[in-house]
């Protein structure tokens, strides 16, 4: 049995309408573009992969060979053969349909990305022909996902375009319960729940790296000072540095090429590809890339011109502030008798909190 | 007879370069007075850079010179995480809302003064 699949890579939030044929039709039928810090939610980085190929890596692994992308909206990133507008998708995706039925598949997978879904195919196609479905959708507890199983020669046959007759099919549909995990990524809390997810291991994504320590995966060429402190599970990204007296814990995932500053705290957060995040920080419950930051908890963006706090890792930079860094060193030394005074140096920066930690840590032990 | 000064100053929208540097040339002379209580209302503040923690601390700092108190109160979210990851949110005592603050200070509403900062940078003439 040959089976064949089209990888939508959305441009809204999916509405309501259960329909996948009625999608897109332009900004106003959705809620508005699924974004997440100024890029496509499926193109960042889940452990060392971004989503969409994650999902071509696991549809090969299913057996099916034959796979496009198509993007809705001339969604950035997408490679170029692919790339659409918002008026060309339909009859890009009319003539990749074509393409397949050409080719002989018996099934077509289609799916909307937008959200994360793991399922079992044999088990997919078991239930599909088992009660000679014509097009089976797919659905979790909380309602239909934008994945869809469709009988080939039923799109062989009929007048019109494929999504019409793709969409005579819609009232047919039955539903096919999915209960393998399912993350709809609507917002920021979704995704920072797929990484935490994904480090306990209740998913099926794997970290991009080697297991260092228990729980604790790095990619290849990370640099993780041997004061820092990983509390696993954690994810450290491929040429990522961690500096001196840097704290990773409750679930956290720095992605590859990121720069995290001697001591720095990283809580209950992801941080994304090539980002800087300054000396003496404290980032918790937070999405981070590049200047901008998502707080999950007070459900704001906030925007940092100020590259020494945070910002692309690329970008220039001098000594944090003074003040700053000394009120910062000295909440370390609280327990100490003899703080020790910043020196506006980057060594002696770095020194003062590793050394304000190091003595943190005895009076905690 | 108690010579406490209570003031409560309103910061605007934008607390970030030249902005602030005008801002704490505006609050200075209120640090200066008489075991002065200043609270800081920065339920405006929608954005918020290292220069502005700057100023707040150093504002703390002259505060505590003159025996006097300083409080942060009614904080946005867009403040509260500038404060958070620069680690400050333990440095201050913040309150949930102006007059909480107040009245912590042992005083009533409404016997403070409200000084609101203009968000306008006043026009420097050129280098000669």
């Amino acid at each position: 049995m040959q089976i064949a699949a089209i990888v939508t890579i959305a441009d809204e939030i999916a509405n309501e309408s259960p329909n996948p044929a009625s999608r897109p039709t332009g900004r106003s039928s959705g809620t508005g573009p699924q974004l997440l810090l100024g890029c496509p939610t499926v193109f960042w980085d889940v452990l060392g992969q971004n989503i969409v190929d994650r999902t071509l890596s696991r549809l090969r692994r299913l057996g099916i060979e034959q796979i496009s992308t198509l993007s809705e909206a001339g969604t950035p990133g997408v490679n170029a053969a692919h790339a659409t507008s918002a008026a060309t998708f339909w009859p890009a995706w009319d003539k990749l349909v074509s393409h397949y039925l050409n080719q002989g598949i018996d099934l077509l997978l289609l799916a909307r990305l937008g959200p994360y879904v793991e399922f079992d195919l044999d088990d997919l196609v078991r239930f599909h022909r088992g009660i000679g479905s014509r097009l089976t959708q797919f659905y979790d507890g909380k309602g239909a996902l934008d994945l869809v199983l469709v009988e080939a020669e039923q799109l062989r046959d009929g007048a019109g375009s494929f999504r019409s007759r793709l969409s005579s099919l819609i009232p047919q549909r039955l539903r096919y319960r999915n209960n393998r995990y399912t993350n709809r990524l609507r917002d920021a809390s979704d995704f920072r729940k797929l990484a935490h997810d994904a480090l306990l291991g209740q998913c099926d994504i794997q970290p991009v790296g080697t297991e260092i320590r228990p729980h604790v995966w790095a990619g290849p060429n990370t640099r993780i000072d041997s004061s820092a402190i990983l509390e696993g599970p954690a994810f450290i990204g491929a040429g990522t540095c961690v500096g001196a007296a840097c704290r990773i814990t409750q679930a956290s995932s720095i992605e590859r090429q990121c720069d995290i500053d001697a001591g720095t705290s990283i809580d209950d957060s992801c941080i994304f590809p090539g980002t800087y995040v300054g000396m003496g920080l404290s980032v918790s419950h937070s999405l981070v890339a590049g200047s901008r930051l998502v707080h999950l908890q007070r459900n704001v963006e906030v925007d940092f011109p100020d590259a020494r706090l945070i910002g692309p890792k690329s970008a220039p930079r001098g000594l944090m502030p003074q003040n700053l860094l000394r009120t910062a060193t000295s909440l370390l030394w609280r327990q100490a008798k003899n703080a020790p005074s910043a020196v506006p140096t980057r060594s002696s920066q770095t020194a003062s909190l590793v050394t304000s930690s190091r003595w943190l840590g005895k009076f905690s032990s | 007879m108690d010579t406490r000064s209570t003031i409560v100053v309103k910061l605007p929208e934008c607390m970030a370069g030249k902005v602030v540097r005008a801002i704490a040339r505006q609050i200075n002379p209120g640090l200066s007075l008489d075991h002065p209580c200043v609270i800081i209302d920065m339920s405006n503040v929608r954005q918020m850079d290292t220069t502005a923690v700057d100023m707040l601390l150093h504002c703390m700092v002259e505060v505590a010179r003159h025996d006097g108190e300083l409080k942060l109160a009614g904080l946005s979210p867009e403040a509260a995480t500038v404060l958070e990851l620069t680690r400050m949110d333990r440095v201050f005592e913040i309150f949930p809302t102006v007059p909480e603050a107040v009245t912590s200070s042992g005083y009533e509403l409404p016997q403070f003064d409200t000084v609101s900062v203009a968000e306008e940078v006043p026009q420097q003439p050129a280098a000669a």
